[in-house]
């Protein structure tokens, strides 16, 4: 009885309960209702690029910016979803390549990086020519100049450069500057000066990880271009590009390079660069001067977000790479350069087999060259003019804007372009991390650099 | 090499071709090779011919892009004569192999003969032994690589210690600290697998053995170096042999660590091979130091099968 009475008590007051229920729910029906029909009349016209649903799939790297895109051009645009695959790094570096030639993948367009791999994937067919899509849509007009830095020699345009990067910067730690009474040096023969003093202060001086391909090749890349003329400098950087010839190899033995090498043995013999410097990679290296043992730090200007990040509480600045010194013999001394990095590329396969989908991706490259609410979210510098400076550098860190300054005070926005140089693979590679290490001569350094082309070189001509 | 007539008697041959095949031996075979030709399907199409496409590769040049163009030998003279990575890499391939080989194997051994012992919690020690066997390799060489890092826990302590001179590149002041640093990694993650197949035969060895050695007035060492050891023969040979196989092949814990540098330092043909063919782009190159270790692994995996004396299971 006692069970049957408290079932009955509890059937009523569920049924008690499910009325008032059921009088919320309608009224929170009628007013849901109410806002849809609202926000109907208040949406935005469609575009009108598909009529059709269509999904697209896109690689890309870690990081927000594709998804805050993704909504925001879903949002004008909702018969398009991007499926996002976020790749590592050096996957998408590696595997890439193979992915946009076998047109197997599921992958309609992605990101990648301009020069050597992009030139030989266009000159084979596998990527769509962007070039009449610039023309057609005027994107050279919103672009910087040295957009066309990443045109493939004697062939196509096959990337969209969306943002450009900054290289190199030198990241200072400002209380260990004061701490130690120094000034940020305007010449390398100043940074041998203060590191002597940083040093006796008990910190490394410059945290640098030559076992990272970017670092070490980006540090023997600007010394070179400050060593080089512009003419020598480009056929260095370009050889595999331009033409690659046994006679053209002797580029790799010039005087300009092996005083690069000597600078760098000289920066480790006198321990400039931090301890371990053969053995850290780029991360490691960084987490040295954000932990505050190391007083510099090299990078470009994507390094301000990154030491954001791992600690917030650190003072830091930037300043310009260095000058050799202030000899006008080198004539090319240049302490800035603009390397335009963020692309994006289309497979070939997508034009051959979805026709209707290269159209979408068109227009999300036109989304993101002349849309300025674009411009807004990309995390490095968008290589737009859509949306004045002025404005841009409202939502920038101030460290990037002063940046983007000292890149306009150099006058120097084209691409001496280190990203298209010899140095991102992998045997040559090695010859900078054996100088690093103390294992090569500069002299032994640019022999084995020579005897590494002339083995590309073979390969190249068996293709 | 077996001979022809020990060969058809050990594929039973004859049986097989014998116009006198009754019901139950029809029932048989086809019961027998339908668990055969599954997995032997599973070998064909992912060992077979991916091996016959790397050696058809080995004699191209290929970046993966067109086509593939045949070069002949030219691939396996520039491996032999113009590659000086080659012979670092083939150099500490053959000190990691060694070395891993014989520090698994010893404290493998040492670990059995002391759970064998039952000490107390020797369930638990067992256990512990083994779970870094089946721990993900990147992580654990992830782990170590920190250990060992300039400025990581190992420099850390020392410089807390003010043991600074003792506080040193250890991943990149030489070839022989590096590599023994990566075959103690190896050891200590690896040991575990040897230490079971010890254990197992050491609880195979008849305790009236030790019963008649203890009575004979023989010392606990003693009765392992005279009794358990000499036991364990067979258990040593199939070990070895598998540890040679799997440590020739290492590239995991060497790419974590060090990415087989600084500088070549520390290079294994796995990883030279992963450096020419995926971030170089020389698929056919490559090819050639896939083909060579596949060439020494065949040639352990023959010494296995002689070891395990296949050969005795004819008579």
């Amino acid at each position: 009885m006692i069970i049957a009475f408290s079932t009955s008590v509890i059937l009523m007051g569920t049924g008690c309960k499910q009325e008032e229920v059921s009088e919320e729910i309608v009224k929170e029906a009628e007013e849901t209702s109410e806002e849809v029909e609202q926000e109907i009349e208040e949406e935005p016209e469609q575009s009108a690029i598909t009529t059709e649903p269509i999904e697209l799939s896109f690689w890309t790297l870690t990081g927000p910016f594709w998804f805050e895109f993704k909504e925001y051009y879903e949002s004008i645009n909702p018969n398009v979803t991007i499926n996002i695959t976020a790749q590592e790094f050096g996957f998408l570096w590696n595997m890439g390549p193979t992915a946009f030639a076998s047109g197997k993948e599921d992958l309609d367009f992605s990101y990648y990086w301009g020069g050597l791999y992009v030139d030989e994937l266009g000159k084979e067919g596998l990527l769509v020519d962007l070039a009449p899509y610039y023309e057609e849509y005027g994107w050279s007009d919103y672009m910087y100049d040295g957009t066309w830095e990443y045109k493939t020699p004697g062939s196509g345009m096959f990337v969209l450069n969306y943002a450009w990067v900054a290289s190199p910067f030198m990241y200072y730690n400002t209380d260990i500057f004061e701490e130690v009474g120094v000034e940020p040096p305007e010449t390398f023969e100043d940074i041998f000066d203060i590191s002597e003093k940083i040093k006796a202060a008990g910190y490394e001086t410059w945290a640098l990880g030559a076992s990272d391909a970017m670092a070490i090749g980006h540090l023997y890349m600007q010394l070179l271009a400050r060593y080089a003329d512009k003419d020598t400098y480009d056929k260095y950087c370009m050889w595999a590009r331009l033409d690659p010839s046994e006679e053209s190899a002797d580029i790799f033995k010039i005087q300009e390079s092996k005083d690069a090498f000597n600078m760098i043995i000289k920066l480790v013999e006198e321990g400039v660069l931090a301890k371990g410097v053969d053995v850290m990679d780029d991360g490691s290296a960084r987490q040295v001067f954000t932990s505050g043992k190391a007083a510099m730090y090299s990078s470009g200007n994507w390094g301000t977000n990154n030491i954001r990040g791992e600690n917030p509480e650190l003072n830091f600045d930037s300043f310009p790479f260095p000058v050799i010194s202030n000899d006008t013999q080198y004539i090319n001394n240049t302490a800035i350069s603009g390397a335009f990095c963020d692309c994006l590329v289309i497979p070939i396969s997508t034009k051959e087999n979805n026709p209707e989908k290269l159209a979408v991706i068109v227009d999300i490259m036109n989304t993101l060259i002349t849309d300025p609410e674009v411009s807004k979210m990309i995390s490095n510098i968008p290589n737009s003019k859509a949306l004045p400076l002025e404005e841009l550098e409202k939502l920038m860190d101030p460290i990037t804007v002063q940046q983007i300054r000292e890149v306009e005070a150099m006058g120097y926005v084209e691409a001496i372009d280190v990203w298209t140089g010899p140095l991102r693979t992998e045997p040559y590679r090695a010859v900078t991390q054996a100088v690093v290490g103390g294992k090569m001569t500069a002299e032994e350094a640019i022999e084995e650099m020579y005897r590494i082309a002339l083995l590309d070189l073979e390969e190249r001509v068996e293709q | 090499m077996l001979k022809v007539g020990e060969f058809i008697d050990y594929y039973n041959l004859v049986g097989f071709m014998s116009k006198r095949i009754n019901r139950n031996n029809f029932v048989n075979y086809i019961t027998g090779y339908s668990f055969v030709i599954p997995p032997l399907i599973f070998v064909v199409l992912f060992i077979m011919v991916p091996v016959f496409k790397s050696f058809y590769l080995s004699f191209t040049s290929w970046r993966g892009l067109g086509e593939p163009s045949f070069t002949g030998l030219r691939n396996y003279i520039n491996l032999f004569t113009k590659d000086p990575a080659f012979y670092i890499a083939l150099k500490n391939s053959l000190l990691f192999q060694f070395g891993a080989t014989a520090g698994t194997i010893l404290v493998g051994l040492i670990l059995a003969l002391l759970i064998d012992l039952k000490i107390r919690f020797w369930r638990f020690y067992r256990f512990v032994f083994f779970l870094p066997v089946v721990l993900s390799t990147i992580a654990i060489g992830f782990m170590w690589q920190k250990v060992f890092d300039p400025y990581g826990l190992l420099n850390t302590i020392l410089e807390a210690l003010t043991l600074d001179r003792f506080a040193i590149i250890w991943l990149g002041q030489s070839q022989w600290l590096a590599m023994g640093i990566i075959v103690f990694v190896t050891i200590w993650q690896y040991s575990g697998f040897p230490m079971l197949f010890f254990l197992a035969g050491l609880q195979n060895i008849d305790p009236e053995i030790y019963e008649a050695a203890r009575i004979d007035g023989a010392s606990t060492i003693k009765r392992i170096i005279h009794v358990s050891i000499p036991l364990l023969k067979n258990v040593f040979s199939v070990i070895i042999v598998l540890q040679l196989i799997f440590s020739f092949k290492v590239f995991g814990i060497v790419w974590v660590m060090t990415q087989g540098g600084p500088a070549n330092l520390t290079e294994v043909l796995g990883t030279h091979l992963y450096k020419v063919a995926f971030t170089g782009q020389s698929f056919g190159y490559g090819s050639v130091i896939a083909v060579l270790i596949f060439i020494v692994s065949m040639i352990y995996a023959y010494l296995y099968t002689r070891i395990s004396g296949y050969k005795n299971t004819l008579k």
